[in-house]
């Protein structure tokens, strides 16, 4: 190599069972590729100076150039004079909170709601998500936005079913005055839209405040864990966390609509009330903690798929109920044959929807 | 998010700028007054805190995303 080839800081490879991809993470792109080259790309991310001879020996000379053209055609890689002049970054991840997001599921008894948000403003929970699965009025709509306005939070969404009693207009003064409150979402609505919340700026750029999203299904609690190639992420801090913890759960704390604390408002096991246990307590548990370890390497056929560092994942539900490190139910992307289907067609997922519900 | 405006530029014509990329995506300029009432000081964290518009990752798994693009 005349010159020194370096992949961009922003791409991830990764291999798979069947065949590698390389993820453009600032462009969402994907580019399937076969797994020979998957250790090409590893020898260029080593840059010593054995590689070239390594490579030249796992795949032909003219294959080889044609594969580092492709690389910066499409901006994956680029060329540079010296050695040693790029080198990758850490793919090690830390965060310095111990809570990174909660959820509050909330039915008819809204007498826990103060002591949850309390709680999670004791443990730094800096991002909650609030499900009110009743038919609120307006006054218990108003009485929730204004306790939750009493806390410090940096993003709350909350999750509505759609009735008459809550106007929309209500709805966008939420968004417009409760600082942290930016995305509010009605299940059970006509359309399937999306609305921005902007504020009119004249002739400069529009800036969202947030969203009301108008969903048409209806907001079940057996309706989350849904995994498709829409739920994949593209930051590298979350392509980090994935790379050794779950995806999903990893730093989450849920009370249920009992108010029981659990890892995920979807699971059985509940670590107590929250009336009587305090999240430290839970935060303390290594049942409660050891999921959050459950990375995509530990779970059957995810550790083939070559989609595992941008997938997320789900614990609640399972193809096997019984075995935790079982592939989430609701995936239906096989990578041993590389193709997504209809998982809620699928015959051999019957016996665990059944287990779980959903038929 | 508002759309973004994509622009493809040769090699060439970005001269001695130290960028090694030649797609580059950009928006108009926003009003300053409407972007400070986004930031808020936070006694807690004494800091400046920029409003979220979205979560670190997604909290749970309740919506079909296949039904809204690019979202």
């Amino acid at each position: 190599m005349k010159n020194n080839l370096h992949l961009s800081s922003e791409v991830i490879f990764n291999s798979g069972i069947t065949r590698g991809v390389i993820i453009d993470t600032i462009r969402r792109e994907l580019f399937y590729i076969d797994n020979s080259f998957i250790r090409i790309l590893e020898l260029i991310e080593k840059d010593s100076n054995e590689s070239f001879e390594k490579m030249v020996k796992l795949v032909p000379l003219p294959e080889l150039h044609k594969f580092f053209d492709f690389l910066v055609e499409n901006e994956l890689a680029f060329y540079s004079k010296g050695p040693g002049e790029f080198k990758r970054i850490d793919t090690s991840w830390e965060i310095p909170l111990e809570v990174i997001n909660g959820i509050i599921d909330i039915d008819t008894d809204f007498s826990f709601y103060e002591k949850a948000l309390s709680e999670f403003e004791k443990v730094d929970c800096r991002e909650l998500q609030i499900r009110l699965f009743s038919d609120l009025d307006l006054t218990e709509f108003q009485k929730l936005v204004t306790i939750i306005n009493q806390y410090e939070f940096h993003y709350v969404e909350i999750h509505l079913v759609k009735n008459s009693y809550i106007p929309e207009e209500e709805i966008r003064r939420v968004i417009e005055n409760v600082w942290f409150v930016t995305n509010i979402l009605i299940y059970g609505s006509e359309d399937n839209k999306i609305v921005r919340v902007i504020n009119d700026t004249g002739d400069y750029f529009q800036i969202s405040l947030g969203t009301i999203s108008y969903l048409k299904q209806s907001l079940k609690q057996n309706g989350c864990g849904s995994i498709s190639q829409h739920t994949f992420t593209w930051s590298k801090d979350n392509i980090r966390e994935n790379i050794s913890h779950n995806s999903c759960l990893n730093g989450k704390i849920s009370v249920d609509r009992s108010g029981y604390i659990k890892n995920c408002p979807s699971m059985a096991k509940n670590f107590g009330n929250i009336a009587s246990v305090s999240f430290r307590d839970v935060l303390n548990n290594n049942e409660f903690r050891g999921l959050w370890l459950i990375n995509k390497d530990k779970i059957n056929i995810c550790k083939f798929c070559e989609y595992r560092k941008i997938c997320t994942d789900c614990r609640a539900y399972l193809d096997n109920p019984d075995d935790i490190y079982s592939k989430p139910l609701k995936c239906g992307y096989d990578p041993f044959t590389a193709r997504w289907e209809d998982w809620s067609t699928n015959p051999l997922k019957l016996k665990a929807m059944s287990v779980y519900g959903l038929v | 998010m508002e759309k973004l405006t994509l622009e493809e530029k040769k090699l060439d014509e970005l001269g001695m700028l130290p960028i090694n990329h030649s797609r580059i995506y950009s928006n108009l300029v926003t009003d300053i007054n409407e972007e400070n009432k986004l930031i808020r000081y936070s006694s807690k964290y004494n800091t400046d805190l920029l409003r979220s518009g979205k979560p670190r990752k997604i909290i749970s798994k309740t919506i079909n995303y296949s039904l809204f693009d690019e979202e």
